[in-house]
């Protein structure tokens, strides 16, 4: 009891990360200065880019959860890749969304079929095809080694994706925050930026962990309920 | 001249695109919560049988 | 060391028949080699309906697209059944009681898809050519062969894992496509891009060592990952 009542710290932490998150959106809406090329629409920059850095996460998660599955042949592991996955769709769907509604405005178009957008596109899909496969498999070692063998290969082209963007120079903006010769960023900018990509990485994290002690429950609940019926 | 005509009159955009933050990440959040809440209710209530 | 070299050489033994096993049962069937063949000619077919007459500067781009994408479904369908035979003829049963080795098992695998996507590929490549027009000796082109077998060799590595993972799953004909798609077009891009700015320009210059530099080093990541995590999902 003790095990699950301290859980619930972990939703705490949530809330307050979410407050902190709704304080940085705040700061770049009322306090960082207007871009003078794009104007205001600029300021999509503080959730898109987080969200963006949350999906490559999110992939970093599910790529250690993948690799201490087939290590430890563990099914728990998979409980973690399950939880970056999910997660990771989210902030994949949400960086193509605010990019799409981005676009609009800038480049004139809702959607074009640059680098870094078919990128997100392929590792939306990958994400998904990785949901879909772990309804596929029964329960099992053939489902954790299965789905971690997928979890290792979208690990694997997210530096690929990320590095696809010089390669083909097309509408997309060039790396602006990491990049050498520094930043081409304003400091307060960027200051609110970091800091929005931290508390979004935080809350990336945290809402991974708690969705994966909650299939931890749910699998609990599961054997409990058929231990009762037999 | 700014480089994105239409970049001028972007206040709905911007709307757009915190209202979709909003909507899925506290959406998901609070999801998240309530499930969690349900699933261990269900928890405490096979644990008060047994 | 005669006991390292007895073992290596009864591994590559092991490859060796294993590999004949399927071309034989391949061979038998006839099925299983001209599927792929016939679904890239409907596909071909399909584009010159489709697709007005395009002019000369485009027609390089259109042979290219059309026998990529052509080469790519067909290829796809030859990889989804990769384990078809042993499934039906219970070989994993049988395997799992021999003493052949997983990675002999999954080597001997990749070499005949190898070979049946080359010649799916082939075949394809030739209509292609024939149906755009184009001249025969493109073909022969020692960039456009390097090109196609690097391609292969990626979509080929990439095919046999996820073969292998949608083992197991419920429905593994619908979730192969839906996993190959968006891991595949990263190779398909390269080779792509690739071999249209070598028909443009017949240059080797920064562009083409760079996506050429990009498809080995996506052929590398796939087969690599392949040899190391195909084993443990044939295991």
């Amino acid at each position: 009891m003790t095990e699950r009542k301290s859980k619930f710290t972990l939703a705490n932490s949530l809330t307050v990360l979410l407050a902190m998150l709704l304080g940085q959106w705040m700061l770049a809406w009322l306090w960082v200065p207007v871009d003078e090329a794009q104007g205001d629409v600029y300021r999509v920059i503080y959730l898109h880019v987080p969200a963006a850095f949350a999906s490559f996460l999110s992939a970093g998660v599910l790529l250690i959860g993948s690799l201490l599955a087939l290590r430890s042949k563990d099914e728990h592991w998979l409980n973690l890749s399950r939880a970056a996955a999910e997660v990771g769709l989210l902030f994949t769907l949400l960086t193509l969304a605010t990019g799409s509604i981005w676009g609009k405005p800038t480049w004139g178009v809702w959607w074009t079929w640059d680098a870094r957008l078919t990128t997100s596109f392929l590792l939306a899909l990958m994400y998904g095809g990785w949901i879909l496969l772990f309804g596929a498999i029964p329960q099992g070692p053939s489902r954790t080694r299965s789905c971690s063998i997928l979890g290792v290969m979208i690990a694997a082209d997210v530096p690929i994706i990320y590095k696809s963007v010089t390669w083909w120079r097309t509408l997309h903006q060039p790396q602006t925050i990491l990049r050498t010769g520094g930043s081409t960023m304003d400091s307060d900018m960027l200051c609110v930026l970091l800091s929005g990509i931290a508390i979004m990485a935080l809350v990336t994290v945290n809402m991974i962990l708690v969705r994966r002690e909650t299939l931890r429950l749910e699998q609990e609940l599961e054997e409990k309920s058929l231990g009762g019926a037999s | 001249m700014s480089p994105y005509p239409e970049a001028t009159n972007a206040m709905p955009y911007l709307i757009a695109c915190y209202a979709l933050g909003v909507l899925s990440i506290f959406g998901y959040a609070v999801w998240l919560c309530r499930h969690r809440i349900q699933v261990n209710r269900y928890l405490a209530a096979i644990d008060k049988r047994a | 060391m005669t006991l390292k070299n007895t073992a290596r050489q009864t591994w590559i033994e092991n490859v060796r028949t294993l590999f004949a096993h399927s071309l034989r049962v391949d061979i038998s069937s006839k099925e299983r080699l001209i599927t792929p063949i016939f679904f890239a000619l409907i596909i071909l077919m399909l584009f010159s309906f489709a697709i007005p007459e395009p002019d000369v500067a485009m027609r390089s781009r259109m042979m290219v697209a059309e026998s990529q994408l052509a080469i790519f479904f067909a290829l796809q369908i030859a990889f989804s059944r990769t384990f078809e035979s042993e499934r039906i003829d219970r070989t994993f049963d049988h395997l799992r009681l021999s003493p052949i080795s997983s990675s002999a098992f999954i080597t001997s695998k990749i070499l005949h898809v190898l070979f049946i996507g080359g010649g799916t590929m082939l075949c394809t490549g030739i209509l292609s050519v024939i149906l755009q027009g184009q001249n025969m000796g493109q073909m022969a082109d020692p960039v456009v062969l390097g090109a196609a077998f690097l391609t292969l060799l990626g979509l080929t590595g990439l095919g046999v894992l996820l073969a292998s993972i949608t083992l197991n799953a419920e429905g593994h004909q619908i979730l192969f496509p839906l996993l190959y798609f968006p891991l595949s077009v990263p190779v398909l891009l390269c080779s792509t891009e690739g071999l249209v700015h070598w028909l443009d320009t017949y240059k080797w210059d920064s562009t083409m060592r760079g996506w050429s530099v990009m498809l080995i080093a996506f052929d590398i990541i796939y087969l690599t990952l392949t040899i190391l995590l195909g084993t443990e999902a044939v295991d």
